[in-house]
């Protein structure tokens, strides 16, 4: 096939996804986006497939048989668990405005710049030989057109022309012009990319396609179905040794670990979280993604094996089995197949390459080139100077650096090794996050120096255990540490690190530095605390579904800035337009006007961090605030205040507990006095019935006794004598009861217990007794008075018993019969 | 007492869980392992049919799970 016809079908391709992305960012500018879709959301996380699935698989298959499957399993087991991870990975990361996993990671623990720099480095490490794969697969894939499945062609051609003949340098640049056009077009990634996420679902339904395609021509064109494939298959024992399960030595522990790292991949890798988490429009979106991606993943997987059968039985070893999807047509002379198949793998490639070096881009400008540039006069000038578009062209720098380091890593290192193991080498870079971030999601006592240590020592084992000893394969390093260990040391062997046999170079790879990684993390945790700020930052991920309904009011941090130092900082960032929305809009929101209002809050600052942080990160926009802001942090006299006010709370409370006791004991004891006066009441009024009654009977003998004198004026004097003299009784009969019924009212009215005192009795006795001798000697009544010899004292009102003793004489006297009676008073103590 | 969203699915989620690890079970030795041995169904050998069957089914019951109604 012709040179100039690939590369203008290619170029055609691209000018396809360039429309696409154009029309796509179009609309949604119009308010007309259909990326607001669940199956549009499902289907861009097929980013998950690169070149690696297209070309890779089938190569991998043909080597090792099955192992190319777990890749596709773990994401599709993970998707179980996406309702409650990557769920709650969206609801932080929206409350957050985070951006990129260092963002996250950096978020988590206090915002720390140190982490974001760490993660992103980590990151880069990672995932630019992976972009480079992506680059040599495009490359490859052209050159064995070109000779039109020459198999006597090898890669290593791709490296003898100088690289501005090189077509794989040319799509690079076409790809970073992509980016930055698509990819940077906004400086906070959350105002979605829908051009990008556009082009990559479509790409996700090419590559498909395509494969689907090449599948269904090995499976049904050159061989007669699957049960053709498979028989001629295990006709062959070199065919069925590798790829029939029963008869390879396939272990489950490698399998294991295959299937460990790739559920972490499809949520940790910068790509997938980008798609993910950052270009997500609605969280019920998956729903459908958690079926859709797996389905995905299973179709694309179904010809894999057919294939690499059909490439191992027609080449044997003769021809690169990463290729198998291309040279099977070109030996077929299905050219126009072959080429359709060709740029499947190519949006294979570049829709990866596209998105992760967007992700990267993200990274790397906001979490490691703004913490040095935050200093400088550029952002911290007093100018009123607009630099969001400066802080764009970093990104599109760091892009473009990004993608120049992976062509050049292609150049040198890729170029010698299959597209899967260094895509596995990736991943279980990537699996290093895990902890740290999936730790940070639910554990609230993981600190900051936790993350760090247990980042750097995963990493560290990490790059000890899988691409030192690939470097040192191709000659970057010295050969000699693979084979004797670090500094001559058995035991520090890159392949059998503490004498472990027995474990597939990944296997071993992922064990030992997830294992390290993980204790560090705990232990290291346990024994370091934590600053206020990643206290709260910690509440806030882990409680995310108690502070999604609205901010909280727990505050550990007090903050206060110029309400125009803000603004202008806001303006320079931002640009004027965005932060006059911004803030009228949260003018409108809160009902303030600017002009009244000098000094901003801590609701107001959270607002500008939160935002900034969505353009320059979470820790650059602490940093860049920090400048304008002045922290208040609690003091201890404060502290003490606030212990103080809960200590009289508490006193309160107590008295008020009290009070409300007396009370209760107060109205038992008015019940119960107001029974006693019903008591009362009713024999007050059996008293007064009694005594009308007693009453009524003398009245009633006066009154006619009364009538018979007033009728009978001629009545004897005698008998009118008699009556007069009953009258007189029963009048006098009255005056006694009516006496009585006083003296009953003013005993009871008295308060005896105020009066109550001392009193000599035998002088009381005496005394009356002398004041009352004289009336008995007039009326001739013998008397005597016997006192005791000593005296005698009782408690009592002394009045009351004068009286009681007086009464009590002079009735005696009143009765006493002076020829007979005697009357004698003693007063003696028994 | 009103209840947490969070808890609010509480039956799906442990059906989201109890499918997570029914897969990972399913898809991991020693099962595969088991049904290496043995026959073939129309040249197609058991063990290629079982993992993907398996695979199917689970995406099918995830789909079940995570669309039902909230209760």
């Amino acid at each position: 096939m012709s040179e100039a016809s690939i590369i203008f079908i290619s170029i055609g391709y691209l000018c396809l996804l360039f429309a696409i992305a154009y029309w796509m960012d179009r609309r949604s500018r119009k308010g007309k986006s259909i990326t607001n879709n669940p199956y549009i959301y499902g289907l861009s996380l097929a980013i998950y497939c690169t070149a690696w699935t297209f070309y890779g698989s089938v190569g991998k298959a043909a080597s090792s048989g099955l192992d190319f499957l777990p890749i596709y399993l773990g994401p599709t087991i993970m998707a179980c668990l996406w309702w409650f991870v990557l769920r709650k990975m969206i609801y932080i990361s929206k409350s957050q405005r985070i951006a990129s996993i260092a963002d996250f990671i950096s978020a988590r623990y206090g915002k720390s710049t140190f982490l974001g720099i760490l993660v992103t480095i980590i990151a880069a490490t990672c995932i630019i030989p992976y972009i480079s794969i992506q680059l040599k697969a495009v490359a490859v894939s052209y050159d064995l057109l070109k000779h039109s499945g020459n198999i006597a062609w090898s890669a290593d051609d791709a490296l003898l022309v100088p690289f501005y003949q090189d077509t794989a340098w040319y799509i690079t640049i076409i790809l970073a012009v992509f980016t930055i056009l698509f990819g940077t077009r906004k400086l906070d990634p959350n105002e979605r990319h829908d051009g990008l996420v556009a082009a990559v679902v479509f790409e996700s339904i090419f590559k498909l396609v395509a494969f689907l395609a090449i599948g269904i021509f090995v499976t049904f064109g050159v061989f007669d179905g699957f049960g053709d494939i498979f028989r001629q298959a295990a006709e062959k024992a070199a065919i069925a040794e590798t790829i029939f399960i029963d008869q390879t030595d396939m272990d489950g522990w490698n399998w294991f670990w295959l299937i460990l790292i790739s559920m972490l991949a499809s949520l940790l890798l910068p790509r997938q979280f980008h798609i993910a988490v950052v270009e997500n429009y609605k969280v019920d979106h998956i729903k459908q993604a958690s079926w859709i991606f797996p389905l995905y993943l299973l179709i694309i997987n179904i010809f894999v094996l057919p294939i690499a059968i059909g490439g191992m039985l027609k080449f044997g070893d003769s021809t690169n089995a990463d290729m198998f999807v291309l040279s099977l047509p070109l030996l077929e002379n299905k050219e126009v197949l072959a080429l359709f198949v060709a740029i499947g793998g190519f949006s294979a490639s570049t829709s990866m390459v596209i998105v992760a070096i967007t992700a990267l881009g993200i990274m790397i400008s906001n979490n490691f080139v703004l913490p040095f540039l935050l200093n400088s006069s550029t952002i911290k000038g007093s100018a009123e100077i607009d630099i969001s578009g400066r802080l764009l062209g970093i990104r599109r720098l760091s892009v473009v650096v990004v993608l120049v380091i992976a062509y050049g890593y292609f150049r040198f290192v890729s170029a010698k090794y299959s597209l899967v193991s260094i895509g596995l080498i990736s991943f279980a870079g990537v699996a290093q996050f895990a902890p740290v971030l999936i730790g940070g999601m639910y554990w609230k006592r993981a600190t900051k120096n936790g993350a760090i240590a247990a980042l750097i020592v995963g990493f560290l084992v990490w790059a000890f255990c899988l691409p030192l000893p690939t470097l040192a394969e191709v000659g970057l390093l010295p050969q000699r540490f693979v084979e004797e260990g670090l500094f001559g040391i058995s035991w520090l062997n890159s392949y059998h690190l503490f004498g472990t046999n027995n474990m597939s170079s990944v296997a071993h790879g992922v064990f030992w530095s997830l294992l390290f990684n993980s204790i560090t993390y705990v232990v290291v945790s346990l024994y370091t605390s934590s600053n206020p700020l990643e206290i709260t930052q910690a509440d806030l991920f882990v409680d995310i579904y108690k502070y999604k309904e609205g901010s909280s009011d727990y505050e550990v941090i007090r903050r206060k800035a110029n309400v125009n130092e803000i603004r202008s900082l806001l303006n320079r960032i931002l640009g004027v337009k965005r932060t006059t929305n911004l803030l009228n809009q949260y003018a409108k929101q809160h009902q303030i006007d600017w002009n009244k209002v000098e000094v901003a809050n801590e609701d107001l600052i959270r607002f500008a961090e939160t935002n900034l942080a969505g353009a320059i990160g979470s820790a650059s926009a602490k940093t860049i605030l920090n400048s304008v802001v002045k922290v208040d942090p609690i003091s201890l006299e404060e502290m003490f205040k606030i212990l103080e006010q809960t200590q009289e709370i508490i006193q309160y409370n107590k008295q008020l507990e009290e009070k409300s006791t007396e009370l209760q004991a107060t109205t038992q004891q008015l019940q119960q006095a107001n029974e006693q006066l019903k008591a009362l009441d009713e024999l007050k009024a059996d008293f007064i019935s009694t005594i009308t009654h007693e009453l009524r009977t003398p009245i009633t003998s006066i009154k006619s006794l009364a009538n018979i004198l007033q009728d009978n004026p001629e009545l004897e004097n005698q008998q009118q004598y008699s009556y007069l003299g009953i009258i007189v009784n029963e009048s006098e009969r009255i005056a006694r009861l009516v006496n009585q019924v006083l003296d009953l009212e003013r005993m009871r009215r008295i308060d005896w217990q105020q009066e109550m005192q001392e009193v000599d009795l035998s002088e009381l006795v005496q005394n009356t007794y002398l004041s009352l001798s004289t009336l008995m000697d007039n009326k001739q009544i013998k008397h005597s008075c016997l006192l005791a010899s000593h005296s005698i004292k009782v408690l009592g009102v002394e009045d009351k018993l004068k009286q009681a003793l007086v009464n009590l004489i002079s009735n005696a006297i009143k009765f006493c019969d002076p020829e007979q009676g005697i009357i004698k008073i003693e007063l003696q103590q028994r | 007492m009103q209840q947490h969203p969070y808890f609010m699915s509480s039956n799906r989620n442990a059906k989201l869980v109890m499918l997570f690890s029914l897969a990972a079970l399913l898809l991991t030795f020693p099962l595969l392992g088991i049904l290496g041995e043995g026959q073939s169904f129309l040249g197609i050998p058991n063990w290629y049919i079982y993992i993907f069957v398996v695979w199917l089914v689970i995406i099918l019951f995830l789909r079940r799970v995570v669309h039902q109604k909230e209760d």
